[in-house]
């Protein structure tokens, strides 16, 4: 009798520890503040581009490899969504789209970028409905991500092969822009011959 | 014994094993999808919709931003192709082949997570362009505290340490591919 009793509490208690196990590792993203995106908020004010030193005491990241060259973007849905471009540049770069819990919601790098140059905006479902009726001249150029998200940010990464890269990477990351970004109504400053609507 | 006694023990220990097992999963986070291939282990950081809780938990409370399967991939290795711990008063031999990728970088990270340096402000470490092939396409680099021939990839220091392997902008998409995947073996010279 004592037996199963004992064997029933245990069990008890093994059923609460996996309920706790589960909890902490799903409310661990909402509730943690140590992650890459807390630490960034605290530092970087949104849609400023800064570049991050990957290595030294002040290094922001871990998990940093050093032949590349880090420059982050924080963005809030609440000021619109995020139109980020860039020049074109010989060595490799990527970026990473990921949400406030770390999560990568889209990544593209110098090969799979329109033209070698990156363009990328992130808007939520309404705004691209819009976006795809205004078509803007900017999205020609930029992959638009589509993402309901409330805040994220996007890290760049960028080779630099050896010390001579150093300038051309920074420079590169000097010239990234990454602005709030609204779909506006069809451009006024270029009005282009109606054309009749067709379908 | 009193009731209120039993619930309060069963929840005690409940709340410890629960919180004791999560930490140890998260701090041991390979997640469901981890590659394993010979001393090399990636996480695949897959895509929002199917990710794996224990991946993220770990990169909240580290504080990382890991590749993105779309990126690329990152492989580390806490041990040669034996299976002994990597240590740096040892010589290594990394060689055979990486998996294509567009670029990969190879970095040499002592036991707290920071890179080694061969000389201050030196890091140890290489990356495809700057090493020398044989003619087949594979490589040998070797690790070492002292000057070697060929590709060599300067360490100093003594202490555990690990490699990371990072493939960029890989060709691999689903996990069918991974398992054909080959990486260079890491055997071990000599010891001092």
């Amino acid at each position: 009798m004592t037996r199963w009793r004992i064997a029933y509490y245990a069990l008890c208690a093994l059923v609460l520890a996996g309920i706790v196990h589960i909890s902490i590792v799903l409310l661990i993203p909402t509730y943690g503040t140590q992650d890459a995106f807390a630490i960034i908020s605290r530092k970087i004010e949104p849609f400023s581009f800064r570049q991050i030193p990957g290595t030294g005491p002040d290094a922001l990241l871990r998990d940093i490899d050093p032949f590349f060259a880090y420059g982050v973007c924080r963005f809030e849905r609440a000021q619109g969504g995020l139109l980020m471009r860039g020049p074109k540049i010989d060595t490799f770069w990527s970026a990473t789209v990921l949400d406030e819990d770390g999560t990568v919601i889209y990544g593209l790098n110098s090969r799979t970028a329109i033209e070698g140059r990156l363009g990328l905006i992130v808007l939520d479902s309404v705004e691209i409905l819009r976006l795809r009726e205004a078509q803007p001249t900017e999205a020609e150029s930029a992959i638009v991500v589509e993402s309901d998200v409330k805040a994220g940010f996007v890290v760049l990464r960028v080779l630099k092969p050896d010390e001579s890269w150093n300038e051309r990477a920074v420079s590169f990351l000097k010239t990234i822009s990454c602005e709030p970004y609204r779909v506006s109504e069809p451009a006024p400053e270029e009005p282009e011959p109606d054309q009749p609507p067709s379908g | 014994m009193r009731p209120s006694l039993v619930i309060l023990i069963v929840a005690l220990a409940g709340l410890f094993g629960g919180g004791v097992s999560a930490w140890y999963a998260i701090r041991h986070a390979e997640g469901f999808g981890a590659i394993k291939i010979g001393p090399w282990t990636a996480v695949p950081f897959a895509s929002a919709e199917d990710v794996d809780p224990y991946v993220v938990a770990k990169s909240v409370v580290e504080g990382s931003v890991p590749l993105g399967i779309t990126e690329g991939l990152a492989f580390s290795a806490y041990s040669d192709s034996e299976g002994s711990v990597l240590s740096l008063t040892c010589d290594y031999d990394i060689s055979g082949n990486t998996p294509a990728a567009k670029l990969w970088t190879l970095v040499v990270y002592n036991a707290s997570d920071k890179p080694v340096e061969s000389e201050p402000g030196d890091v140890s470490a290489t990356y495809s362009g700057a090493v020398v092939r044989f003619g087949d396409g594979s490589y040998r680099i070797s690790l070492s505290r002292h000057a070697k021939p060929g590709n060599w990839l300067a360490v100093s220091g003594s202490g555990d340490f690990h490699l990371t392997l990072r493939l960029y902008d890989a060709s691999i998409s689903g996990n069918s591919q991974l398992d054909t995947l080959r990486m260079p073996t890491i055997t071990r010279r000599e010891c001092l």
